[in-house]
């Protein structure tokens, strides 16, 4: 329970590197399944479904008003499920692709709900008295405290279940899907650079012309 | 602007997007970012307060290409805050906001193209290649069961962080002194680096480095099923690894989200699973 509670509350700080301070990288999946594999003894693990779920995001860029699905979150919670209810990669995987996925949802209302924040602050500043740290630091905490909740309360609801479901059941199936995963990941890769690589010789010749 | 504040302001732009909202976007990382430099050329209230209404609007680009825009801002409001009569003054607020939202939307398409598009996929080829050279192939073998150092394990993701983090800071730095100086000119610091070709360089190198994890993926991959399963394991493997990458090429081509590939996958994976028991045969993971 106390790895699960310090497991999450690092995933929620270094959830603000994805969107609400610096942007350095540190939150990305492969890294964050290695450092949450280690605190809970299962960085191999770790490292294998960070690295895949990063794969699999990497279709999801963050373009516009788009809300993609959280790689961090995804990837904290598939290790803790293997470390403390599984004890299997697969099923752990393929649940935490899940839940970045409803994440996405969740950080898509906090985003909404900030749009009335801009009619106060404009209140606050036509009344001289604008402070605007008070509302940068209430949105980071706001964003990290909900993804460490949102980890928690996922990485216990699996805890508390795998002791009235036998998941073991469905390991044959999400471990045949899961060894075919790195196949379709790497083909995938490979697409997304050569329509890149077809599209930029294209603007090129067009460009020459 | 001198040293210190464009210290101040450069350290800010790392919250450019905190405080991220539907209805006007980055607007409040923005003027977080500006609130000095503001200050600075406004002691007077009221027209601090005119200011920062003026910028509380829209806006959104790439956070790592808002350096460019907030440093071309500053120099615009600092020719606003020394504008010889009102109608110099109004000519510039409207050049300031217009500059503002053309260049938001032109360094926007540059930087998703070239750190979402191609350096986050890069990054993640590098942490495969590091991982893979040195002889961790959990990643892709998920029945091989491994003994490697954590330092392997982290030094795949940390070397991209690496990269990345020093093409990020780097950029934010020259855009945000790049943009002041050459602030309401013709370019607006579009000019700073060869983007088309830099971008066109990137999707190369991802090519080629995707190409290359694949091959080695395929030739380690097996050999190891060749060596453990024998031909048998090796041609049943290779066959589900292409059934698989078939099943991803026809969603691909009906424009369907990789969740629905993987869902197909399952399902997939549920009638070979049965299949096999009726048939007696031992599937090779």
């Amino acid at each position: 329970m106390t790895r699960i509670i310090i497991s999450a509350l690092i995933g929620g700080i270094f959830h603000l590197d994805n969107v609400q301070f610096g942007q350095f990288f540190i939150s990305r999946p492969s890294f964050m399944g290695v450092l949450i594999g280690c605190l809970n003894g299962c960085p191999i693990q770790g490292a294998i479904v960070g690295i895949l779920i990063e794969l699999i995001y990497s279709d999801f860029p963050p373009l516009g008003e788009v809300v993609p699905p959280n790689g961090l979150i995804a990837a904290s919670i598939a290790v803790l499920l293997y470390a403390h209810s599984f004890q299997n990669v697969s099923l752990a995987f393929f649940i935490g692709i899940f839940a970045g996925a409803v994440y996405s949802k969740v950080e898509f209302v906090l985003r909404k709900k900030r749009s009335a924040w801009n009619a106060k602050m404009e209140t606050e500043i036509n009344e001289n008295h604008f402070e605007i740290n008070y509302w940068i630091v209430k949105s980071l905490v706001t964003e990290s405290v909900t993804a460490a909740v949102f980890i928690t309360i996922f990485a216990l609801i699996f805890k508390i279940a795998v002791k009235f479901c036998d998941f073991s059941r469905v390991f044959p199936i999400t471990d045949l899907a899961f060894s075919l995963v790195p196949w379709i990941v790497l083909t995938a890769l490979i697409l997304k650079f050569k329509k890149q690589v077809v599209r930029s010789k294209r603007q090129e010749a067009r460009g020459k012309r | 602007m001198n040293r210190k504040l464009k210290i101040k302001i450069f350290l800010r732009l790392f919250f450019i997007q905190s405080g991220w909202n539907f209805e006007r976007f980055q607007n409040i990382g923005f003027c977080f970012a500006l609130i000095p430099h503001f200050k600075k050329i406004w002691p007077d209230s009221l027209q601090f307060k005119n200011t920062l209404l003026r910028h509380f609007g829209i806006f959104n680009t790439h956070p790592y290409m808002a350096g460019f825009i907030i440093g071309n801002i500053c120099r615009i409001e600092e020719k606003i805050s020394s504008a010889k009569n009102s109608e110099e003054e109004k000519k510039l607020i409207k050049s300031a906001l217009n500059i503002k939202s053309a260049l938001a939307s032109s360094f926007a398409s540059i930087g998703d193209r070239m750190f979402w598009g191609r350096i986050t996929p890069i990054n993640t080829g590098l942490c495969l290649a590091v991982w893979t050279l040195s002889g961790f192939f959990g990643w892709f073998l998920s029945d091989a069961k491994q003994n490697v150092s954590v330092y392997i394990l982290f030094a795949g993701p940390v070397l991209g962080i690496v990269i990345a983090a020093y093409a990020s800071l780097h950029i934010r730095w020259k855009g945000l002194q790049y943009g002041y100086l050459s602030g309401d000119s013709a370019l607006c610091g579009l000019d700073l680096l060869p983007w088309p070709k830099i971008i066109s360089k990137l999707s190369l190198i991802g090519l080629v480095l995707s190409i290359f994890i694949f091959i080695f993926v395929l030739i380690s991959a097996s050999g190891y099923y060749h060596r453990n399963f024998g031909i048998e394991g090796l041609i049943l493997k290779a066959v589900l690894a292409a059934a698989a990458i078939g099943i991803f090429l026809i969603f691909r081509k009906l424009k369907k989200s990789i969740f629905l590939v993987l869902a197909t996958l399952l399902v997939f994976s549920f009638v070979i699973v049965i299949v096999s028991r009726i048939e007696g045969i031992a599937l090779i993971l």
